[in-house]
């Protein structure tokens, strides 16, 4: 490594709690994988925690349903390594757990594999963060998520990817009945490419939530969403997302389905265009049965003079009327996550949207 | 305090404001009526800096300075606030925007102005009229400003608020002082005079079509403007 990547690469191990890793939080457990090795774990009292290879041959591991490509194919043929998640049933776990992946060396290529389990009526918050140190690399995975009854998981990812890195990480969350699952993804910071459209199925009266913050620039190409399949009675879904693109191409897809009686989905995107930014948003709604809820909106417009004039007004400079109304456009309001990740969310947002003008 | 002379504005190539001469000092409040149109609110913005309004001839000269090519913000900083007829929805939170502002002593006019479930809101989204105004009062207590511009406080405000808005703007005028110690101006723009029944205004001018024809005692202004109509107004030019 030369002196400017090993500088680099300083900073930003401390900056692995801009991603939610932050060993001064109080957590319940802990991963943090650099490259392919694991680098830290820190076990806790109400949750199984263990790297992928040992889960294999302990469990039987549910099965991944999510999109099939080059990508998953090479994760499940040459997993590197991973995280393997359990909550034992009815446990309540009050701490977050915490796992971070690093990208470290240059042009490498990290493959990885988690799973997390909620069993009957347990609770988990996670935080998950995703960075560079390397300017070059390629980072792709597949994460599964099995909700069993009455469970209930919030998912929080923070990406901090650099501007030559490629992103492909394919998810599949399986939701049994009244179960809740609520996935934030937040990605405020250049990236070559990500590609990332997470499907959750949903039985009877679950739940799943997907929230996208994506701040795109210096001609990242994004292409982000979810796929919600409503297959049990009174299912519910909703795909949210704040996109920017500055400089940089957004492609925004949701796609929810109504396959049983009083299902609901909703679907909404507000992007705001600058520079030479492009937002397609692509919202799809599919039903199969009669009597379903479904909508979508979508608004994309530019930064606002009007708002803009309207703070210079109050003695802001335009550079800092700027990045408040980026900050104040992306927060989008998350429902159902404990206040401390809240709080982790905002600061992560705040680092990246104030460094970004 | 501000000196305007003989200022010409333009709008999108529109002249709108005609050769306007103002003159405030310190601790004085003066109050503007005028037919919709006349350029009354043109000349706030013209204060402020705001576009698309744009000086052609003229001064602006605030505690001393010139501020024809000052931006926005900067006026601001000079001391200028501006609580905005129709504010726009912004998308950020009030208290993210009071926290930049950032004066001391602002909760007590959180209190005062009953905002206290609106600071945590985004800026004016799902606000009523009276909100409005409510949220553009307390934003100018924040700012502290040295000359107060008030384009129509009162329109679309019950009576109540009117009140409640009054009481906040005479502390921010420093009415509680003697004549002689007060420091703050004000520039309130009216079309109803309701508000200058709270807030004591020392004279009133009447602007029609982008002029300052007459200027007066604000109550006997009022009472001929009502008496008469801007018609007979327009006979003075």
């Amino acid at each position: 490594m030369d002196m400017k990547n090993a500088r680099n690469a300083g900073e930003k191990m401390e900056e692995l709690e801009k991603v939610g890793f932050d060993r001064k939080m109080k957590r319940e457990a802990s991963f943090l994988a650099e490259d392919d090795f694991i680098k830290e774990i820190r076990k806790g009292k109400n949750v199984e925690i263990m790297p992928i290879e040992e889960a294999l041959k302990e469990y039987d591991l549910p099965k991944f349903f999510g999109r099939k490509d080059k990508y998953t194919k090479m994760v499940l043929e040459k997993r590197q390594t991973g995280y393997f998640i359990r909550v034992p049933e009815g446990k309540h776990v009050t701490m977050p757990v915490q796992t971070a992946f690093l990208l470290k060396s240059d042009k490498f290529k990290q493959i990885l594999h988690n799973i997390i389990v909620l069993e009957e009526n347990s609770r988990l918050d996670m935080i998950s963060g995703c960075m560079a140190t390397t300017f070059n690399g390629l980072h792709a995975s597949i994460t599964q998520y099995h909700l069993k009854k009455g469970s209930y998981l919030t998912y929080t990812m923070i990406h901090n990817w650099e501007e030559n890195v490629e992103v492909y990480p394919r998810s599949s969350a399986y939701l049994e009945e009244g179960s809740t699952f609520i996935s934030n993804y937040i990605a405020l910071t250049p990236a070559k490419k990500i590609e990332s459209n997470p499907i959750a199925i949903l039985e009877k009266e679950a739940i799943a939530r997907f929230y996208s913050i994506l701040y795109a620039r210096k001609n990242s190409d994004f292409d982000i969403g979810a796929i919600a399949r409503l297959n049990g009675r009174k299912a519910k879904a909703e795909i949210i997302s704040r996109i920017i693109a500055q400089d940089a191409k957004v492609i925004s897809r949701g796609l929810i389905e109504g396959n049983a009686i009083e299902a609901k989905g909703h679907m909404e995107c507000s992007g705001m265009v600058m520079g030479k930014g492009i937002i397609h948003t692509i919202p799809e709604l599919k039903s199969s049965v009669a009597n379903v809820e479904l909508s979508h909106e979508a608004a994309i417009g530019k930064l606002a003079e009007e708002q803009l004039n309207y703070l210079m007004a109050r003695g802001i400079d335009e550079d800092e009327a700027k990045s408040l109304l980026i900050r104040g456009f992306l927060d989008v309001g998350i429902k159902g996550l404990p206040p401390h990740l809240n709080k982790a969310i905002e600061r992560a947002i705040d680092l990246m949207a104030m460094a970004s003008i | 305090m501000l000196e305007i002379k003989n200022l010409r504005v333009e709008a999108n190539g529109k002249e709108i404001l005609k050769g306007v001469n103002l003159e405030i000092g310190e601790g004085e409040v003066h109050a503007i009526f005028g037919p919709n149109g006349s350029g009354k609110s043109t000349l706030l913005a013209a204060i402020m800096g705001l576009p698309p309004y744009e000086i052609k001839e003229g001064e602006i000269i605030f505690k001393g300075k010139l501020l024809n090519d000052l931006p926005v913000w900067k006026r601001a900083k000079l001391g200028i606030g501006l609580a905005f007829q129709n504010p726009p929805e912004v998308s950020l939170k009030m208290e993210k925007l009071l926290e930049k502002i950032g004066k001391n002593g602002l909760q007590e006019y959180v209190e005062k102005l009953n905002m206290k479930d609106y600071i945590k809101r985004e800026i004016n989204k799902g606000f009523s009229g009276g909100e409005r105004k409510r949220a553009e009062i307390l934003q100018i207590a924040a700012q502290k400003p040295d000359l107060l511009l008030l384009d129509e406080p009162e329109s679309g405000v019950d009576m109540e608020n009117i009140y409640i808005i009054s009481k906040v703007i005479n502390e921010l005028l420093e009415k509680d002082k003697k004549i002689k110690e007060r420091k703050k101006s004000a520039i309130i723009i009216t079309h109803t005079g309701y508000v200058l029944d709270f807030i004591e205004a020392k004279l009133a001018h009447v602007m029609i079509d982008g002029r300052i024809i007459c200027s007066g005692p604000p109550h006997e202004v009022l009472k001929n403007i009502k008496e008469n109509g801007y018609e007979e107004c327009k006979k003075c030019r």
